[in-house]
């Protein structure tokens, strides 16, 4: 099984970029510690991945030319919140799990006032939401280098590879329920 | 100040437990009509008011902090310190609760009055908790967020091949779709569909910023693309279109995963399979964009 833990960013391409990706995940905190099972980790090379708050913190502020997607545990933004008042202004977009249902439905409500939010979703959406972000980022990417058709051959490559896989992610999903549905009948 | 009447039953709650939880830190007064009130707190202040009250505020406060004020107005609103919904304004109440507690926790610990760094440290970290057993209680009526999408299209002639094409692209996944030819039985259609349904608006090249803001003020419209003119006129390959295409598709799947899962979330796992099967046909469709 593969998880956060096996994304390997790949620094040497993506550190060219204005924007970056980047996923905190700390555990430790009071609520429950997930394992997030990932299907394609080697896909997911564009995002850095941070375990520790204060780092991915420092990392984002020293970096200030650049501009960043965060993705966060939601415990976790509230602990960074408790510790800062404010977020660095270099986070154009966040996206945040959640362990809990109730912890979704408080957290929409928490971060309605922050414009950087754009998702909230469960812990179990992680794996395709992430292949979703990228081929938005990748997409993007591409738009801003347009002279460059070296750069833009190996970018949309590496695209085409995710929006594949996004789809191959949904219909397991959606045979996973159809499962539920047969599996259902069979009982009754 | 001067709040209560324009809270909503949640965000009352919420100041109420918040108000129980850090004993005096919180003053919640009403009816008061001048600032000469504030003369007798001797301490900093952070204020959350209306925007009723704070037009009445000649002067600064001494001590005063930080203003945090409840718009009755949408365009006065901005995402820092004026809010439209109560809500919000109480979470950022919430917010620099645990900030402050947390800063007054880590000078107490510097200063060796370690029971009081202790308490106040609790204290930051158990807001999120208590309001969350808050929420519980009041979200548990909340009806389904999420509905199927419908897409609009507004041309402005009828032989717009870029439409057209896209129109038959999406209609094979997207169930819904309607096709206007001019903005007023558009502006028609949404108004008499307000509450019941979540679209995604094609605009055609020609339509000016005045039509699209409109449309887009509309609550039910989730979003507006604007085709751009395309610069290859006989190009007819949907790969020609450009980012509006990426952008609507992939705006698409995300609305189609919320359904799927909130369907999940309710057992109905025949509807939660086809939403999952459309997020599957879409990500097909966003290798061609």
């Amino acid at each position: 099984m593969q998880t956060i833990d096996d994304i390997r960013h790949d620094k040497l391409f993506f550190s060219r970029f204005k924007h970056s990706v980047l996923l905190l995940y700390q555990l430790g905190g009071p609520g429950p510690s997930i394992v997030i099972e990932l299907s394609n980790v080697r896909l997911l090379s564009f995002i850095k991945v941070f375990d520790n708050i204060s780092q991915c913190e420092n990392y984002i502020q020293t970096n200030i030319d650049k501009i960043f997607t965060l993705i966060i545990y939601s415990e976790n933004l509230q602990a960074w919140l408790t510790n800062k008042q404010h977020l660095p202004h270099n986070i154009c977009e966040i996206i945040i799990f959640c362990s809990t249902t109730d912890n979704q439905t408080y957290t929409e409500n928490w971060t309605n006032r922050f414009i950087q939010v754009k998702e909230i979703i469960m812990h179990n959406e992680v794996d395709r939401v992430l292949l979703l972000c990228g081929t938005k980022y990748l997409k993007k990417l591409s738009t801003c280098c347009q002279d460059d058709q070296g750069l833009l051959n190996l970018l949309n490559e590496d695209y085409r590879k995710l929006c594949l896989a996004l789809s191959n992610c949904f219909l397991t999903e959606a045979n996973r329920n159809d499962h539920i549905i047969s599996s259902s009948v069979e009982s009754s | 100040m001067n709040l209560s009447f324009h809270l909503t039953p949640l965000a009352s709650e919420m100041l109420h437990t918040l108000m129980s939880l850090t004993g005096d830190t919180i003053s919640s007064i009403d009816n008061i009509v001048s600032t000469s009130a504030f003369t007798k707190y001797n301490k900093t202040l952070i204020i959350f008011t209306t925007d009723e009250f704070c037009s009445m505020m000649n002067e600064k406060p001494k001590g005063l902090l930080q203003l945090y004020v409840l718009e009755t107005e949408t365009n006065k609103m901005d995402s820092g310190t004026r809010f439209i919904s109560s809500d919000d304004l109480i979470f950022q109440l919430a917010d620099d609760l645990s900030y402050y507690y947390q800063w007054e926790a880590k000078s107490d610990a510097t200063l060796g009055y370690t029971y009081s760094a202790q308490e106040k440290e609790k204290c930051a970290s158990n807001i999120h908790v208590i309001l969350t057993n808050i929420h519980k209680q009041f979200s548990a009526s909340q009806p389904p967020l999420y509905i199927s999408p419908t897409l609009i299209y507004l041309t402005s002639s009828s032989d717009n091949m870029m439409i057209k094409n896209m129109k038959e692209l999406f209609d094979n996944i997207v169930t819904k779709s309607l096709l206007f030819d001019d903005q007023h039985s558009c502006y028609q259609y949404l108004q008499n569909n307000e509450k019941s349904s979540s679209i995604f608006l094609i605009v055609d090249y020609d339509y000016d910023d005045t039509v699209i803001n409109r449309l887009k003020n509309f609550v039910c419209v989730k979003k507006v693309y604007q085709c751009k003119k395309s610069m290859m006129k006989s190009d007819t390959s949907v790969e020609q279109y450009g980012e509006w295409c990426f952008d609507l598709t992939h705006d698409l799947i995300i609305h189609y995963n919320k359904l799927a899962t909130q369907y999940e979330k309710l057992k109905d796992y025949n509807n939660a399979k086809d939403m999952f099967l459309k997020a599957h046909q879409l990500s097909q469709l966003l290798m061609k964009f």
